[in-house]
């Protein structure tokens, strides 16, 4: 990946804070055009928080430092702005939403997009051809666009659901947040063949996980490790496996030592 | 307030005193609701079923009744037609008007009036041996005012002679301010026949008027009933309803009870049922925004052994509004084996909205299933921000939740059409 490249992402000295709880704490990250990045740390390392953040959860409040998205401050913006800007958030635990069908929602949330972009809109029979193909990428069948949102569905269904969001909705910057865990290694291998599917040079993608095993499937080109609502170090894929091995708490020791 | 109670009451009754009718059994309810009409009569506030539901704004209104119909736009009323109704009965601020109404069968209809002759046949002799008696025995003095104050009564009878499946409209229009009316319906679905009863009441032009609405209803043996009453008054309106219900040995009745407008509305629905292995299955949906008042107070009687009921009620409250729902269910001594199960759910949309939901079980028998449960909750923050990181803005997103709260009264509604007028409410109600 080269430094040409366009910046999608970038936060300086993010800090942000959780009914008065302080949860980040300086956090610094570039995210460019092409690229996918991974961000691992242990729980309560503020990985998760990080995500909510740049969606716009607004229990989250910015506090100080820059958030960017490709050049504009994205702070001030509602959920649905950042949304219909390309920013989307696969979500650890998606909502389910009974009595909205999955597939209503989906192409509400299509127009929605298309809108904002100046892309022309579906009624329902042109959205369903058009969806024909995403859902396959999925390996999900038809039926579960008569479903209602999420409910009922099993912990695989569901990430493969957010996996499918994102490819309708085609985002600039995708946060898949722990969209791994839960899934087993058919549904993991089908959520990953997704996911690199949709990826382009356009777009840039944050992977948010514990494990490296996703990593074995879509490929990181950084991998950041999160401590203390910080990133307290950058690598290549090649430190997950060392991550996978050792553990956090040396990359944890090294941090405080270089920072004495 | 007692005072005004009483001053509205003797009010109302001299508008209405020009009803004496030559039909022995107008005469007979309007004789028998008189003497329950003294001083008293109608609740205030110190009444314990009305203590949440304040009346006085309608005590003070001077209100007239009407002894014409109106003309209305026939291009608007017929827009309220359901493509579904095989019969459609338009009543006119409380006057039955033939005009605008269409039936199926003149056997299986007619028409009670204080302003007509004694109309003859089969439906005389019916109105004779039932109109009334629920009323009598369940009513209160708001049911007895509309006994005594109905101008024209609408008498069906159904009893499976047309081979369609009949779905009855009655369209209760208001085009009056300061009118008062007493829409009035008794409807018998005979032996093992099933049949649709929509109760549409809405105003064209009129506004600030008082509905006093009362169906008597009768599910014969093995009969099936689907009831649907959909209340879309004015906004500055006021809207009291009883519905009294009887289901004999195996029948079933279910209603689907959608209250949208009036500034202060009331629906009673006293379900009875008096025979083995009846079923009722009750829906309601009260949609409830500004200042206004919506008040449900239902009752359902399981008299005999082996009947069953579900009830389904579910409150959307915005801005100031008042909501209020209490369920009683009571379960006779020889009601063995009675099964029945109640829950509530309200969602306030506003801080300042408020909900007062109540269960209330009365069981004199030992061997029964009385399930009930209520709660109250707000619009959840996750499901608001699920939709909103999809791009969905926020009024869609809210309507779209507000949807979902509402979806399992609306799910089974057998008359699709009347979906999007109700949708638009829910709609309504997220338009900050």
């Amino acid at each position: 990946m080269s430094d040409e490249n366009k910046i999608i992402l970038e936060a300086r000295g993010l800090k942000a804070e959780i009914s008065g709880a302080s949860i980040l704490k300086g956090l610094d990250l570039c995210v460019r055009a092409g690229e996918i990045h991974a961000i691992m740390g242990k729980n309560g390392s503020g990985k998760s928080t990080f995500s909510k953040v740049v969606a716009g959860h607004p229990s989250y409040a910015v506090t100080d430092g820059k958030l960017e998205f490709l050049g504009e401050d994205l702070i001030e913006l509602a959920p649905e702005e950042r949304s219909k800007k390309g920013i989307f958030l696969g979500f650890q635990y998606p909502i389910e939403v009974p009595g909205v069908t999955n597939g209503a929602f989906l192409r509400l949330a299509f127009n929605s997009i298309q809108a904002a972009r100046g892309g022309d809109e579906l009624d329902p029979l042109e959205f369903d051809d058009f969806i024909q193909e995403k859902l396959k990428l999925l390996k999900m069948d038809a039926g579960f666009l008569d479903r209602s949102l999420n409910e009922g569905f099993s912990g695989g269904e569901k990430k493969r659901n957010e996996i499918l969001q994102m490819a309708i909705l085609e985002p600039k910057l995708a946060i898949l947040d722990e969209t791994d865990s839960g899934l087993d290694i058919d549904a993991l291998r089908i959520v990953a063949n997704g996911v690199n599917a949709i990826h382009s040079d356009d777009d840039a993608i944050i992977l948010v996980t514990h494990y490296q095993r996703l990593l074995n499937y879509i490929e990181p080109d950084f991998i950041h490790v999160m401590e203390g609502g910080k990133i307290i170090k950058t690598g290549t894929k090649e430190l997950a496996l060392e991550l996978e091995s050792k553990g956090y708490d040396w990359v944890v020791d090294e941090y405080k030592a270089k920072a004495a | 307030m007692r005072d005004i109670a009483d001053k509205f009451l003797a009010s109302v009754l001299s508008k209405t005193d020009r009803y004496s009718s030559e039909i022995p059994i107008l005469r007979t309810i309007r004789d028998q609701a008189l003497r329950k009409l003294t001083p008293g009569a109608l609740p205030i506030t110190t009444d314990e079923s009305w203590r949440y539901t304040d009346l006085r704004s309608l005590y003070g209104l001077n209100l007239s009744s009407v002894s014409e119909s109106q003309q209305i736009d026939e291009q608007i009323l017929q827009s309220f037609r359901l493509p579904e109704a095989t019969d459609f009965v338009v009543t006119v601020d409380g006057i039955f008007s033939e005009k605008y109404s269409s039936t199926l069968s003149d056997k299986e209809f007619s028409i009670l009036s204080n302003a007509r002759a004694n109309p003859a046949g089969i439906q005389v002799a019916l109105g004779k041996a039932l109109l009334g008696t629920l009323e009598d025995r369940f009513g209160d003095g708001f049911s007895a005012l509309n006994s005594s104050g109905a101008r024209d009564i609408i008498l069906v009878t159904v009893n499976g002679e047309s081979a369609l499946e009949r779905v009855i409209q009655v369209l209760n229009v208001n085009t009056k301010k300061d009118v008062f009316s007493c829409p009035r319906i008794l409807f018998d679905c005979g032996v093992g026949v099933e049949a649709t009863l929509i109760e549409d009441s809405l105003n064209i032009g009129g506004y600030r008027y008082f509905t006093n609405n009362v169906v008597e209803l009768f599910v014969r043996e093995n009969a099936k009933v689907d009831h649907i009453q959909l209340q879309r008054e004015d906004l500055d309106s006021f809207f009291i309803s009883n519905s009294f219900v009887n289901i004999e040995r195996s029948g079933t009745y279910r209603s689907w009870a959608i209250s949208c407008g009036a500034k202060l509305s009331r629906h009673n629905p006293h379900v009875y049922l008096g025979g083995n292995g009846a079923h009722a299955d009750l829906k309601g949906l009260a949609l409830c925004d500004k200042g206004r008042v919506s008040d449900t107070h239902s009752t359902l009687y399981h008299a005999e052994a082996h009947t069953s009921s579900r009830q389904t009620h579910k409150n959307i409250a915005a801005d100031q509004a008042r909501v209020v729902f209490n369920g009683k269910i009571k379960v006779f001594k020889d009601a063995q084996g009675t099964d029945a199960a109640q829950q509530s759910r309200s969602l306030l949309l506003s801080n300042r909205a408020s909900v007062d939901a109540k269960p209330e079980l009365e069981i004199f028998a030992d061997d029964v299933k009385c399930a009930h449960g209520a709660t109250i909750g707000q619009i959840n923050d996750e499901e608001l921000f699920y939709l909103k990181a999809r791009g969905i803005d926020d009024r869609t997103a809210r309507s779209l939740l507000n949807y979902a709260f509402a979806r399992d009264v609306l799910d089974d509604l057998p008359i699709k059409s009347l979906l999007p007028s109700i949708e638009e409410n829910i709609r309504a109600l997220t338009s900050f």
